[in-house]
């Protein structure tokens, strides 16, 4: 007998299979990666020195002699604000915030809206219509509003907004992953899987979870990058970071305010803000393709 | 001969897609399968053939009627009864390559319904020893399901049903996707496993061919309904029903006469 | 190229031939290097001729059918050989001549008939788009014109299906429809790959008998594909079987399945006759290789029972085409040794 080789299937499976190995898998752009390193170390950076005492005075100093000094001046590279504070270190303390804000939100968000999602789409009527009531409740309330009830609950700061960050916006997620189960569900080796009476919670962790991988990733990122914008826009608001600590969304709100003095505090966290999404999001699309066509050539 | 599964007034009903009517997939039919008998069902797309299938197996719930095997009803027993049937009825599917998880191993995939019973230490061996079963090597357990060819994955299939020691073996058109010069093996390894084994084969086809040379009895479904029933070879030459006789008038034939 | 191939080549328009493929080979083409998928591939069909193309997957029939039709997929392309559509090469077509051949001069039908069936648009309307883009008539006559071949083709009450969308016919009527819309332009080659595998098997004996009678009354050519050695038998005048890319052997139909010469075909048969309860299941051993797999000898010597130190060398086709094997050992007159 000869080595064992996949035979294609459809008429041009032999090309597809040939050609498959030769085609060049999407790559994830070095660029991406490189810039989003860049911000990973930056972020670790600031959450290192939100924690540690002797480096937290740093963003959170006032000098008022030093006021609106723009950016290159000796000490304070990218200048400091209304009250004296370093710009520098309290970007990057934003950014450390912003970072713990979108992997919460994220984390939480990915895990509910898996639980959900599967729940709903594998297990039963029942459970498909008490999850879909439950998304369609959750996915109508915004999330502002829920912000400001948990500010009120547990006080204004970070934890308020990461929970009602993640509690409305698992609902997008597990109704994609519903929508994938539906079609996952009716998989033959799903159904081979049930004869063998093999349980359906265990079902969903072997086959299901990591067919449900690809979606999953790319939605993670793309949590990320929602919430941190949204965490900033809640802290432009208020409901976020209080004050001393930093936040990208504090630092917009105040810098508004003396924009006609110093437009560095403004362009500098928004500009930060800005590509740090935008780098999210190239990264969310090139995970996404290369997920996708693989997919359909390793047939 | 006593009966292994039993099959009365089973029927399902689909609601239509636009809403109005129910479109009736099974329509009250009623079988019996005897033990260590090969038995067929035939029928084209529609005929509902798959969706009996379905319903004995557990997948699919029926709207009324019964199905049940080795007396245990699929659909109306304790808990504890149901859990019996995965060791006593298993499925081979039509297609080789959805029908296993790409991403998982040979192994893997053949000791999935029975993980609990065999220790750590005694999964290869077990393994190997369902590859042998079915003609396999048993080094095959460390590959991936993408290394094998259909006929392979065939018979994986075949040795993953096997590993839970089942007395049915429910075969839904099981050579269909694989090329016809592979068909052969698959189906003389279950015809040499059920007597071997002393299983009861049920065949699904639409290839009354097929089911002539494999099966001692055969129900022919069409629209949801059987047709006719008997002895496969007499239904080949004298058909009654009118359905049956439109079908055995459709088969192409080849110009020869069988033999060596 | 083997002697008769150039022959055939050199014949080109000496007869009345509606399709001629001479010593085809298709390859992927990746840079400067390609892989061969399809190799020395001869054959003609005839004025008003039937003829079947045998083999499965990875045999190279459907890869053969597309490059007739110009279609071939990005990356494989025809590296030697010449296919002539009633004298006019396709091979050396550029896209444009190829437009304009494809439908009045060769018609092509597919296995899944939503390939070439927009679900978006009315068949109807698809119907007409075909006529108007290849021919100077009034949408009022094109549109007569696809009523009645619905009607030819056995679609049931054809003014209102003409006005229907593809979903809502069943597999047949769809088969049909697209069957209706290749023929519409009255071509002189209709290219048929698999049309009737995913049908039922009344549905295929109607479409058979389609095929058939329009055959008779359009002498049209027909190049059939598929896997089904008994559909061929019902529906060829001759018969090609392809194995590894390549054709092993041709003949009439009657002779191919009575006498076949081939090991390959041999055991195709053996595989496809069923015979009575408990009879063991025909089947040849091993596996269908991949081109990567192609042995440079005989490519089925490693599943063949006569194959001996000489199929080492690869075997050229012995014969003509109206009956040809390729073997160092083909199976003679009667019982095989």
């Amino acid at each position: 007998m000869t080595t064992a080789s996949p035979t294609p299937v459809t008429a041009g499976g032999a090309v597809y299979t040939a050609v498959g190995h030769d085609r060049r898998r999407a790559r994830i752009n070095p660029w991406v990666v490189g810039g989003l390193a860049v911000y990973a170390i930056a972020g670790l950076i600031g959450i290192i020195a939100l924690i540690v005492p002797s480096l937290s005075h740093l963003m959170t100093d006032q000098d008022l002699s030093a006021t609106f000094k723009p950016p290159l001046t000796p000490g304070h590279p990218l200048g400091t604000d209304s009250l004296g504070r370093d710009l520098m270190w309290r970007i990057l303390g934003g950014l450390g915030v912003s970072i713990c804000v979108g992997l919460g939100v994220a984390v939480i968000s990915i895990v509910l809206g898996l639980v959900l999602g599967v729940f709903g789409g594998f297990f039963g009527r029942a459970a498909a219509v008490g999850t879909a009531l439950v998304v369609d409740v959750t996915w109508a309330f915004p999330a502002i509003l829920l912000a400001i009830v948990f500010a009120g609950w547990l006080g204004p700061g970070l934890p308020a907004v990461i929970l009602a960050l993640a509690l409305t916006g698992w609902a997008s997620f597990a109704v994609i992953v519903r929508g994938e189960m539906l079609s996952l569900r009716e998989r033959d080796f799903v159904s081979a899987a049930r004869v063998l009476g093999v349980s359906r919670i265990r079902i969903s962790l072997t086959h299901l979870l990591i067919s449900l991988f690809p979606v999953t990733v790319v939605m993670s990122v793309f949590f990320v990058s929602t919430s941190i914008v949204a965490e900033s826009g809640l802290s432009f608001l208020g409901l976020g970071a209080q004050p001393p600590m930093p936040s990208l969304g504090v630092i917009l709100a105040e810098g508004r305010d003396y924009l006609s003095r110093s437009w560095w505090p403004v362009v500098f966290a928004g500009g930060a803000l800005t590509v740090l999404v935008l780098l999210m999001n190239a990264l969310a699309d090139n995970l996404r393709d290369r997920f996708d066509p693989r997919n359909r050539s390793s047939r | 001969m006593s009966a292994i599964v039993e099959v009365r007034d089973l029927t399902k009903e689909f609601k239509s897609r636009a809403g109005s009517g129910v479109h009736v997939a099974v329509d009250k039919v009623s079988f019996t399968v005897d033990d260590g008998e090969s038995f067929g069902i035939v029928g084209e797309s529609g005929s509902g053939k798959t969706t009996v299938s379905r319903m004995l197996l557990g997948l699919v719930a029926p709207t009324s009627g019964n199905a049940s095997v080795c007396g245990i009803d699929v659909w109306n027993s304790s808990r504890a009864e149901r859990k019996q049937l995965p060791g006593l009825v298993q499925v081979v599917f039509q297609d080789p390559y959805s029908s296993m998880n790409p991403r998982m191993t040979i192994e893997r995939i053949l000791l999935e319904g029975v993980r609990a019973k065999v220790d750590r230490g005694d999964r290869l061996s077990e393994a190997e020893r369902l590859l042998e079963l079915v003609g396999l090597p048993g080094r095959y357990a460390s590959l991936h399901p993408y290394q094998l060819s259909g006929g392979q994955r065939q018979r994986v299939a075949i040795a993953r049903a096997l590993a839970m020691d089942p007395r049915v073996l429910i075969a839904d058109e099981p050579v269909s996707a694989l090329d016809v010069s592979m068909r052969g093996q698959v189906l003389n390894l279950l015809a040499d496993l059920r007597v071997r084994l002393g299983l009861t084969v049920v065949l699904i086809s639409h290839d009354l061919g097929v089911v002539r040379q494999f099966c001692d009895r055969v129900v022919v479904m069409s629209q949801g309904q059987i047709v006719e029933r008997g002895d496969p070879t007499q239904i080949l030459t004298s058909p009654e029903h009118e359905y049956t006789q439109k079908l055995v008038a459709s088969i192409p034939r080849l110009p020869i006469q069988d033999g060596p | 190229m083997t002697e008769f191939s150039t022959a055939h080549a050199l014949l080109a328009g000496a007869e009345s031939r509606a399709l001629e493929i001479a010593g085809l080979e298709i390859s992927i083409v990746n840079g400067g290097t390609y892989r061969p998928l399809v190799t020395d591939v001869t054959m003609t069909v005839g004025d008003g001729e039937i003829v079947g193309l045998v083999g499965e997957s990875g045999s190279g029939k459907s890869l053969t059918a597309l490059a007739c039709m110009g279609l071939l997929p990005d990356g494989v392309r025809v590296t030697n050989g010449e296919i002539s559509l009633d004298g006019s090469s396709v091979v050396s077509a550029t896209e444009s001549d190829l437009r304009s051949m494809r439908g009045p001069r060769i018609g092509m039908i597919f296995q899944d008939p939503m390939t070439s069936l927009d679900p978006c648009f009315r068949i109807g309307r698809q119907m007409v788009e075909a006529i108007t883009e290849h021919e100077n008539v009034s949408k009022q006559a094109a549109r007569k014109r696809a009523v009645d071949f619905l009607g030819h083709v056995g679609v049931p009450d054809p003014a209102h299906r003409f006005d229907a969308f593809p979903h809502e016919l069943s597999g047949g009527l769809r088969q049909r429809v697209m069957i209706a819309t290749a023929l519409l332009l009255e071509p002189k080659v209709l290219i048929a790959d698999e049309p009737t595998t995913a049908l039922d098997v009344t549905t295929q004996a109607s479409i058979l008998r389609l095929v058939h009678r329009l055959r008779e009354e359009l002498d049209m050519s027909v190049l059939w594909i598929s896997h089904d050695l008994a559909v061929v038998a019902q529906l060829a005048d001759r018969v090609a079987v392809m194995y590894a890319g390549e054709i092993v052997e041709t003949g009439d139909t009657g002779q191919i399945f009575a006498r076949p010469r081939h090991h390959y075909t041999r055991g195709l048969l053996d595989c496809a006759s069923h015979g009575e309860r408990g009879v063991p299941f025909g089947y040849i051993d091993g596996v269908v290789p991949e081109p990567a797999e192609w042995l440079h000898g005989c490519r089925f010597a490693n599943r063949c029972a006569r194959a001996d130190s000489v199929c080492a060398e690869h075997p050229d086709v012995v014969g003509s085409e109206h009956r040809g094997v390729r073997c160092h050992h083909p199976l003679g007159e009667g019982r095989s040794a």
